[in-house]
């Protein structure tokens, strides 16, 4: 092996797995570089849970998993779960009801190392004092912050997350993110989280993956992904985009915002993004206001520019637009993919 | 699910879940042993009646004339029954009729006593020498025939409806009844048009259960003298050295158990009911005075035919007995042996059931299906056939079985596995498959978690259906009869012969016995249930 793969806590090569008909991975690739934290994003039903099953070795499947260079799964090899040393902490969490918080976090450390480790886990998350309580008698965050420590506790290579934050509210969400986030941090460790919330994705990661129909995309920084999307779908995908049909020559591809570079020749889809769309007053106007909503900190305004084509545009909260207005609309960046069929 | 947890009746099905891992071969290796003695009491008697024929035939007419006798009272019995269950279960779990958690175990107490002690109680109150004549001075008949059986098995067949609507009642989303109530319903309307189409389910599997139980019932109708199927299978057995006809009316018998089985199974692939995960708060329906004293007017007089009247009974024939200074017959070892058995078949219908609950939990698939089917097809079945198929079953394959104790402990088991595994089943399912991948994943290996998570969360059910086989073996009468070891008399045994010749001193003994010991198990489910 190369020294470039030995840096990898995870290779993922031609996963495939169906169930009856329905085929919930399909030649899905991975790498999970050592020491990051990487998510696979996509929308429900795309298989990202059935990945990180196989990975964690809940289930077999086609293809070849490695973790840390050790062949898991593949070419006849299948490493039962319990010496892979992954993590994993799962959506409902999966606490053993049965089980004081202590002896969940203790389940999976050896008898002998036990009490020291334990403590120290348990006041990495923040839950000294809640030893003897039962996973009923506590709230939905202290129960996710227990899981996290019951996977950290047995010191895995890699931790597995499968949507850790969709049972809190939206309020406790943000503030375990970030928390989490530091705990993973200072444990050191690899970790993978699956979501299918985008907003998460780019604001937890360094790598995100986009997978779609039991396949990864793109992976990337969650700033070259947001700003080089491989195609239209991935853009729409990760945030608010608007797309519209234009035809390519010499270079560029024509558009009521404006004119964009390009090799492509022939049709395309132009992309863009509503931060990218500048409004200004008084000039020769090409716009007209359709719908204005208004956040507070900036505001989405809808523009019709001719041949029904309707483009948004983020821009400040001044000066306030209204329905009816005339305007001049320019498109500072943009992407221009292939049309295809 | 909409069974309670003192009655199974075949479950609602979960879909199908993830494919698991591979491996697990070894439980279906120990679900396929188990399966084995399953399978045996129907394929017996098939094979009894197509290779040795029917010997001597039952006239058509007297065919005729039980079949009808048989699904006059099935009939009879269900509509009571589901009828008085019903109202029970709605005014102890949906309104404030005063004393109300205890008229809800007050109405599923007489569930301990065998069909049997109740024809035995009805015998004892009525006709000239009868507790009720005395009391009331003149002599009231002895309702034997259809009219006893009828008021036998009702009353006391009553508490397994109430038992499963209970817990179907609080499956009901109370915001369809309060949409109803705002939109202007009456109560009744609210009640009639909202709650008891929702109830369905639960009202067909209480139907279910209390049909298969009277088509069965062999202790009531014997004593009260009603000619049904099983009255004759026994008379058959008993009476002739040829056993075909018997085997040949088991067979008819059997196909009718398994017709209601059908028939409730498509019934309820059809339904299909939503029930909400929001927990709402109900409001109990506050009942005026005069449904106040209606209320506890029905709850007392049930009471009073279900529980009062039969302990009165019983312990008047006992005091008269003593009074007269009859031999009364200790029933210490009869005791022991029905306690002994009871015991030894709910340890062993645990162990046979865990791992077809894992099976039909954990690896779901058309061969688990057919497992869980073939389980609760011989719980159908009414205990005399079943005593019929395994006496052929030894007589022709395992000689040295017949008449053995070990023949009748797997019998019971065979016959009342449905209770263990679906307790278990539904322990299995509410413990999610992540719990045993958590395990796995932090480094245990499968013997591991099978010790220390699935069994510990698995343990309540198992519990649960053992105390319910328990009770089960305590009563069961006909196939006991049959397969017992010579000079082996249970309670049951011993009620029954007494009672046959008349000596209801004895029979009270007995029966009193073994309503002290059944209450136990009993009161341990249903305080277990309320806390829940």
């Amino acid at each position: 092996m190369t020294s470039a793969t030995d840096q990898l806590a995870i290779r993922a090569r031609d996963l495939s797995k169906s169930y009856d008909e329905d085929i919930a991975l399909d030649h899905f690739n991975l790498d999970v570089w050592e020491g990051g934290l990487l998510t696979l994003l996509g929308p429900s039903g795309c298989g990202k849970t059935t990945a990180l099953r196989i990975i964690a070795g809940f289930e077999g499947a086609e293809g070849t998993v490695d973790i840390r260079g050790r062949r898991v799964l593949g070419n006849g090899t299948f490493v039962p779960p319990e010496r892979r040393k992954v993590g994993m902490v799962f959506q409902d969490y999966a606490l053993f009801p049965h089980m004081t918080v202590r002896a969940n976090v203790a389940y999976g450390v050896s008898r002998g190392k036990g009490s020291r480790r334990i403590d120290a886990v348990l006041e990495l998350v923040g839950l000294q004092g809640l030893d003897d309580r039962m996973p009923n008698e506590l709230s939905g965050g202290e129960q996710q912050r227990v899981a996290l420590a019951r996977a950290l506790a047995p010191k895995p290579e890699v931790i597995l997350l499968d949507e850790p934050f969709s049972n809190l509210d939206a309020v406790l969400r943000d503030r375990v993110r970030r928390e989490l986030r530091v705990i993973l941090t200072e444990a050191r460790i690899t970790a993978v989280f699956v979501t299918h919330d985008q907003e998460e994705a780019l604001a937890t990661s360094d790598i995100v993956a986009v997978m779609k129909d039991g396949r990864v995309l793109q992976a990337d920084t969650p700033a070259e992904l947001y700003s080089n999307p491989a195609n239209p779908w991935i853009a729409e995908f990760l945030g608010d985009a608007d797309v519209i049909p234009a035809t390519a020559h010499r270079g560029y591809a024509d558009t009521p915002l404006g004119r964009f570079k390009t090799d492509l020749k022939g049709p395309v889809l132009v992309v863009i993004r509503p931060e990218n769309v500048q409004i200004s007053l008084g000039e020769a106007s090409n716009a007209v206001v359709a719908n204005v909503e208004f956040f507070g900190h900036d505001q989405l305004v809808t523009l019709a520019v001719g041949g029904g084509t309707r483009v948004r545009s983020r821009i400040g909260p001044r000066p306030a637009y209204t329905p009816g207005q005339k305007c001049r609309a320019r498109a500072i960046d943009a992407r221009v993919y292939p049309r295809g069929t | 699910m909409v069974t309670g947890p003192l009655v199974v009746s075949p479950g609602t099905k979960t879909t199908t879940r993830r494919q698991r891992r591979p491996g697990g071969r070894g439980w279906w290796a120990a679900a396929g042993i188990v399966l084995l003695p399953v399978l045996i009491p129907p394929i017996s008697l098939v094979w009894q009646v197509v290779t040795r024929g029917t010997g001597t035939p039952v006239p058509l007419d007297r065919l005729w004339e039980l079949f009808v006798a048989t699904v006059a009272l099935t009939v009879a019995v269900t509509i009571t029954a589901l009828s008085l269950g019903t109202a029970t279960a709605w005014l102890t779990s949906r309104t404030d009729v005063p004393g109300r958690r205890v008229w809800m175990i007050l109405a599923a107490l007489p569930l301990v006593m065998p069909s049997y002690v109740a024809a035995l109680t009805i015998i004892g109150a009525t006709g000239p020498t009868g507790l009720i004549s005395n009391w009331l001075g003149f002599d009231i008949p002895t309702p034997y025939g259809f009219v006893g059986a009828w008021l036998a098995l009702s009353v006391f067949l009553a508490p397994m409806a109430h038992l499963i609507v209970t817990p179907g009642l609080r499956l009901i989303d109370p915001a369809t009844e309060d949409a109803a109530t705002g939109l202007g319903a009456s109560q009744r309307r609210v009640f009639f048009t909202v709650t008891l189409p929702q109830l369905r389910p639960a009202l067909v599997s209480a139907g279910l259960m209390v049909g298969l139980y009277t088509i069965s019932d062999f202790g009531a109708v014997s004593l009260l003298r009603y000619d049904t199927f099983t009255r004759a299978i026994f008379t058959l057995y008993e009476g002739q050295i040829d056993r075909q006809p018997a085997a040949a009316l088991s067979l008819i018998l059997m196909v009718l158990a398994l017709g209601i089985l059908l028939v409730e199974r498509r019934t309820r692939s059809r339904a299909s009911y939503h029930t909400s995960r929001v927990r709402r708060i109900r409001k109990m329906l506050s009942l005026k005075k005069a449904g106040r004293i209606g209320a506890l007017a029905f709850l007392g007089t049930l009471t009073t035919l279900s529980i009062v009247i039969p302990v009165s009974v019983l312990i008047f024939w006992l005091a008269r007995g003593l009074g007269a200074g009859q031999e009364l017959g200790t029933v210490w070892e009869e005791t022991i042996r029905s306690v002994g058995v009871s015991i030894g078949a709910a340890t062993l219908a645990a162990f046979a059931a865990f791992p077809i609950a894992m099976i039909t939990t954990r690896r779901k698939g058309k061969m688990s299906d057919a497992a869980d089917t073939a389980v609760w097809a011989t719980y159908a079945l009414p205990h005399i056939t079943v005593g019929v198929a395994v006496v052929g079953f030894a007589l022709a394959w395992a000689r040295p079985l017949y008449q053995g104790l070990g023949l009748l402990l797997v019998t019971y088991v065979v016959m009342f596995l449905a209770q263990t595994m679906s307790s278990t089943q539904d322990s299995l399912r509410r413990a999610s498959p992540d719990l045993e991948d958590a395990s796995r994943g932090l480094g245990r290996g499968p013997l591991t978690t099978l010790r220390r998570v699935t069994i510990p969360l698995a343990t309540p059910g198992l519990l649960a259906g053992a105390a319910l086989v328990f009770l089960s073996v305590m009563k069961e009468l006909p196939a006991t009869l049959l397969l017992r070891p010579n000079g082996f008399e249970t309670l049951a045994i011993r009620i029954w012969s007494t009672t046959g010749e008349g000596f209801y001193t004895r029979a009270s003994v007995a029966s009193l016995a073994l309503l002290a010991v059944s209450i136990v198990p009993l009161l341990a489910l249903m305080f277990r249930d309320l806390r829940d």
